[in-house]
Formats: structure tokens, C-alpha cells, sequence
């Protein structure tokens, strides 16, 4: 279980985070939502190393992981993917995903049994692209790539920072369809952020809704609609009122 | 994104482990090596032979060069250093005591009295580099990019130093003369071999792999747990060696060495024939080195001038010099992959047949 709790973290005097939370148990799929600077993408970064938090703490299965570096926690069980794309473009898709396994493999011997890379290929719908080189792929198709990578690492938690950006009506269902059957499959807590509120709303037993930094509602997707604060974050102060 | 991405084939193929592609991939890539290597040494005369072992001692420093700069992306300027180790280790440890007398004969450390027998020369030679190289790797590693660079720059610098200025040990600015020769060309192809397919293992292992990926793409390799310093210490210790291993050739061989040999001219002409072939890729190395080896020795008969199809050409002396910058130029700006580009040859091979397959 992924237990977020005051975070702060500013930039030279902008607040990013002022005091975020965000929960996830095992096989959960959380929604992490936010109109734009809430601090969604800054709070993964912090959660998964990429920045050092000012104050507050992570916790994972009851371990504190504030401050760690990005491999330390990655270690630990936490895998992410990237908003902006971070493939491994001159390596092939399965070469992708494989250095996760191999590197999990090494690391954890007793988690990595339990990845197949072939099947997550297939999985995520890579197995006719397996041979071809990742930077050659269409920007949706890395985005399916990047999740599978992450999964090779077996990971407890993994966040997906904007993982239906780009893709349409239809990809998206799909993309829903295999979040909820990887959580099914491994029973990993998974932290979706979001704009698609449709899609967030499919998927996740509950959602956070942050603005200017920290968390302003959670609850699930009925109750949280009708939460004035959310509805005045997102619709705006009139509609509240 | 198209349906055809969710078509799964029907067929898992059968893959190989990566310990069999590196072996039948470094071989397959070595062929061109054996083939032009028996050639010269049945039909060439003896100032070819010469030239073709000085050509595959340069594609073992190259394919050293390869195995930390083509698999961790940061460029390597140093690597003629472990080669000058290597060699004057041979001198030191391995060169008649009656040589020895005349050449360094106070030596420190009770060297002037060794004589060892070439092989374990090689041995202690070999484990003394490896010492050096797990030291100056532990700095190496934690840097990147332009700063690891510089670093391994200046420790060509300091060692090229030492070698002028101890001459007590390493007899400084004269050749140091009187090593066995006891290696000759076919000895030298079969280390070629070697290590082509040594490098070639390195790359396709597990530990390879997770180093391209960190030169490819740092923070996703951080996020994978990839640890991008001790897998760039080790491949720098590895890529260490088998320059050394070129250096003790070249001593064994010539066996006549001198401090300059390994300095300038040998980085930047080993750098260029890796650019030129392509840094990714075993087999780039190797190219690289076949191919600048010879248009090397091609462009040695226009430097010295003379009569070249009926015109009369005026002596070019560093003209060879020129060429290699030239190389290095038009490749970073035209081809910066190299000619060869991405793929390994056996990779190539095995497309073109696949392909030749499908269009029956």
C-alpha cells in the first residue's frame, strides 16, 4: 500500500505542492485528478524519486521512501510511466520491456517469476511490433509500450502519468480495459492521472482531486460529482454557488 | 493506432539465449577478419603482413573502444592509455635481463631483476591493468556526458606523462627495445576474434543491454532500477582490458615500443575508424577499422607523391592526418550511426534472407 501525506515542494517560491496526499492500496486503481499546475505530475515525480519533497512522507507497505533516489524506489516497487514519452528508441519493443524484466530479475528474483515478457507483449497488443525499434513507433503505441515496460519490473504500485493522451474514444476504452485487467492479473495498486474525466470515472474506485498543490476531495466517482468544491474547481465558482 | 497493432502472431518464435547471439553474432562479424586474415597471410608479401598486423591490433583497440563508448554513449579518449599500459607491462616484465641491463637498469621495486615468461607477463600485466581500471572507472562512472570525456582525456595525458618522465621504469622518450617477438599475424587474428566475439557477448548480455538503455534514455533507466554507474564501470574495466590486450600484442610483436605510439595519433585514429564504421554496433568496429585501414595505406601513396596515373603529384606529407579528421567530420554531420548503421551484420544477414524469403 501507497500512502502519500503532506508533501510540500516548492520552485523559488512557487508553491507545486503544498501539503498533497494521495492513498493506494494494493489492487486499487486510484484516479489522480486536477485542472492544470494542480501539482498531479509533480507529486509523481516526488512520489517516484524524480524530485526531493520539502516535507511529507511516502510510505510504501509501511517503509518511508521520502527522498530516495529514483532507482531506490524503483526497487522498492513503485513504477511509473511519463507523460512526455521516455522510450528507449534505438532498442526494439521487446528489448524495451525486457530490460525491466532483466533488471527486476536481478533485483528481485522472487517477483520476477512471475513476469512473462511475451505475455505482457500481448497484453498490451506488441507482439506483432515486438522486433521493430521503439523510436520508430507511433506516440500511442509507446505510450501502450511504456506501461508494459513498467509492468515487467512487478511492480506494487504503478502510476501512469497521463496514460490516454493522444488516443481516441476507442483506444481508450481499450486502454481502460487493460489498466483493469493488469490490476486483475497482479493485484498492483494502480495511480491514474488524467484529463478524462469519463475515462477516470470508468476505471477508478476512488479519485483525488487536487488544485494549487494540495488534495480538495476524495471520494468515489458518484459522490465526488457532487462535492460543490470539485464541481467549482472544474465548472467554475457560478455553477457551485 | 491501427488494428493491425493487436494482431498477435500466431506462432510465439523460438529465441535464442543472448550468450548464443553474442557467440554466432561475434563470429558471423568475424568472418570478414579470418577471410581477408588467411589471404594475407598465404598470398601477401612480408610489408603487407606487417601492415595487416598492425591493422588488427588497431580493430582490438577499436573493438575495446566500442565495448564502453558504443554501449554507454559517452565518448572515450583514453583507451590508448590502457593500450601503453599493456604494452609497457609487457617490456617491463617479459624483456631478457640482459636487454633489461642496458635499458633500464634501475629499475624500482626490484623490476630490473624480473624475467618472466611472456604468458605470465601477460597474466600480471593484465591484472595490474584491471587495477588501474577499476580505480579510474569509479571516477569515470559517476560523471557523464562531456565531463566523463574530459576525464578520460586527461588520464591518457597522465599516463603518456609517466611514461616520458619515470624513465627509470619505462625508459621515458627512447624506444624501449628487446621484447620478445614472439607473436606474429595469425596469433594476432585469433585475439581479434576474441574479442570481437567478447565484445559482442558484453553487448547482447543483460548487462549490456540495461547500459544502451542508459545511454539511450537516463531517467527511464533510473526509473527501472538501472544502476548507469556500475554497469559504466564495468564496461570501462572490460573495454580497459581488451586495449591492454592490443598493447601486449603490439609489444610482443614489434618488439620495440615507445611512449608516443600511444598517445594522439592512435586515439584519434582509432576513434575515427569506430565513428566511420559506427559506435553502436560490434560490427561497426570492425568495418570501421577494415575500411580506414586500408584508404589509410591508400591515401600513404598519394602522401608520399610521385607518379599516380600518368600525373605527376607533389609530396602531401600529413595528408593521412587530414583524411582522419575528415572522416570523423563528414560522419558526426552526414551519418552520425556510422556506415554501418544500427544493426549488427548477423542481424542484416538474417533480415536480408527473411526478406528474400517473403518476396517468393
Amino acid at each position: 500500500m501507497l500512502s502519500v501525506a503532506g508533501i510540500t515542494k516548492s520552485f523559488g517560491g512557487v508553491h507545486a505542492l503544498a501539503g498533497a496526499d494521495l492513498e493506494c492500496s494494493a489492487g486499487e486503481i486510484v484516479g489522480l485528478i486536477g485542472p492544470n499546475g494542480a501539482g498531479k505530475s509533480t507529486l509523481v515525480n516526488v512520489v517516484t524519486g524524480f524530485l526531493k519533497p520539502d516535507a511529507g512522507t511516502v510510505s510504501l507497505n509501511g517503509r518511508e521512501i521520502a527522498g530516495f533516489d529514483p532507482q531506490r524506489i524503483s526497487d522498492a516497487g513503485i513504477a511509473r510511466t511519463f507523460q512526455n514519452l521516455r522510450v528507449f528508441r534505438e532498442l526494439s519493443v521487446r528489448q524495451n520491456v525486457e530490460v525491466a524484466f532483466l533488471r527486476c530479475r536481478q533485483l528481485r528474483p522472487e517477483k520476477a517469476m512471475k513476469v512473462d515478457v511475451d505475455a505482457l507483449l500481448e497484453e498490451f497488443g506488441l507482439t506483432a511490433l515486438a522486433e521493430t525499434p521503439a523510436g520508430s513507433l507511433p506516440y500511442g503505441t509507446q505510450r501502450w509500450m511504456e506501461i508494459a515496460r513498467a509492468m515487467a519490473t512487478a511492480p506494487d504500485i504503478l502510476m501512469l502519468d497521463e496514460p490516454a493522451a493522444g488516443l481516441n474514444n476507442e483506444e481508450t476504452e481499450r486502454l481502460g480495459r487493460t489498466i483493469t485487467s493488469v490490476r486483475d492479473r497482479t493485484s498492483a495498486g494502480i495511480v491514474v492521472i488524467d484529463h478524462d474525466l469519463r475515462f477516470i470515472n470508468s476505471i477508478c474506485a476512488r479519485i483525488f482531486v487536487m488544485d494549487q498543490g494540495k488534495q480538495i476531495a476524495v471520494g468515489d466517482p458518484a459522490a465526488l460529482w457532487k462535492n460543490p468544491k470539485v464541481v467549482e474547481v472544474y465548472v467554475g465558482p457560478d455553477a457551485a454557488a | 493506432m491501427s488494428e493491425a497493432v493487436f494482431r498477435t502472431s500466431p506462432t510465439r518464435a523460438r529465441r535464442r539465449p543472448w550468450w548464443l547471439v553474442g557467440i554466432s553474432g561475434g563470429l558471423v562479424t568475424a568472418i570478414p577478419v579470418v577471410l581477408i586474415g588467411i589471404a594475407v597471410i598465404l598470398i601477401a608479401p612480408t610489408y603487407y603482413q606487417n601492415l595487416a598486423a598492425t591493422a588488427a591490433i588497431n580493430l582490438v583497440i577499436v573493438v575495446g573502444l566500442q565495448v564502453f563508448m558504443g554501449n554507454s554513449g559517452i565518448a572515450h579518449l583514453g583507451h590508448s592509455a590502457f593500450a601503453g599500459l599493456g604494452a609497457y607491462g609487457m617490456a617491463i616484465l617479459a624483456t631478457p635481463l640482459m636487454m633489461k641491463r642496458l635499458s633500464i637498469p634501475n629499475a624500482p621495486f626490484g623490476l630490473a631483476q624480473v624475467e618472466l615468461h611472456p604468458a605470465i607477463a601477460v597474466i600480471v600485466t593484465l591484472a595490474v591493468v584491471a587495477v588501474v581500471a577499476v580505480i579510474s572507472g569509479r571516477v569515470i562512472a559517476r560523471l557523464s556526458g562531456i565531463a566523463a570525456t574530459i576525464v578520460s582525456l586527461a588520464f591518457l595525458i597522465v599516463v603518456h606523462s609517466m611514461f616520458l618522465h619515470w624513465p627509470a621504469l619505462f625508459k621515458g622518450n627512447q624506444g624501449f627495445f628487446g621484447i620478445p617477438q614472439v607473436v606474429g599475424l595469425p596469433a594476432i587474428l585469433a585475439c581479434g576474434v576474441a574479442v570481437i566475439v567478447i565484445a559482442r557477448l558484453f553487448r547482447e548480455s543483460p548487462n549490456g543491454l540495461q547500459l544502451r538503455a542508459t545511454a539511450q534514455n537516463p531517467q527511464a533507466a533510473d526509473a527501472l532500477a538501472i544502476d548507469a554507474r556500475a554497469l559504466r564501470r564495468q564496461s570501462w574495466v572490460l573495454s580497459a582490458l581488451i586495449c591492454a590486450s592490443a598493447g601486449i600484442l603490439y609489444a610482443l610483436f614489434a618488439g620495440t615500443i615507445s611512449p608516443r605510439i600511444f598517445y594522439f595519433q592512435q586515439v584519434f585514429m582509432t576513434l575515427a575508424m569506430l565513428i566511420l564504421g559506427g559506435m553502436g554496433t560490434v560490427t561497426g568496429a570492425v568495418f570501421g577499422t577494415l575500411i580506414l585501414s586500408i584508404g589509410l595505406e591508400a591515401i600513404r601513396i598519394f602522401e608520399s607523391g610521385g607518379v599516380v596515373a600518368g600525373l605527376t603529384l607533389p609530396p602531401m606529407l600529413g595528408l593521412s592526418g587530414v583524411a582522419l579528421g575528415a572522416v570523423i567530420v563528414l560522419c558526426m554531420a552526414l551519418r552520425p550511426q556510422g556506415i554501418c548503421g544500427p544493426k549488427e551484420l548477423d542481424e542484416m544477414l538474417s533480415g536480408a534472407l527473411r526478406r528474400l524469403r517473403g518476396t517468393k
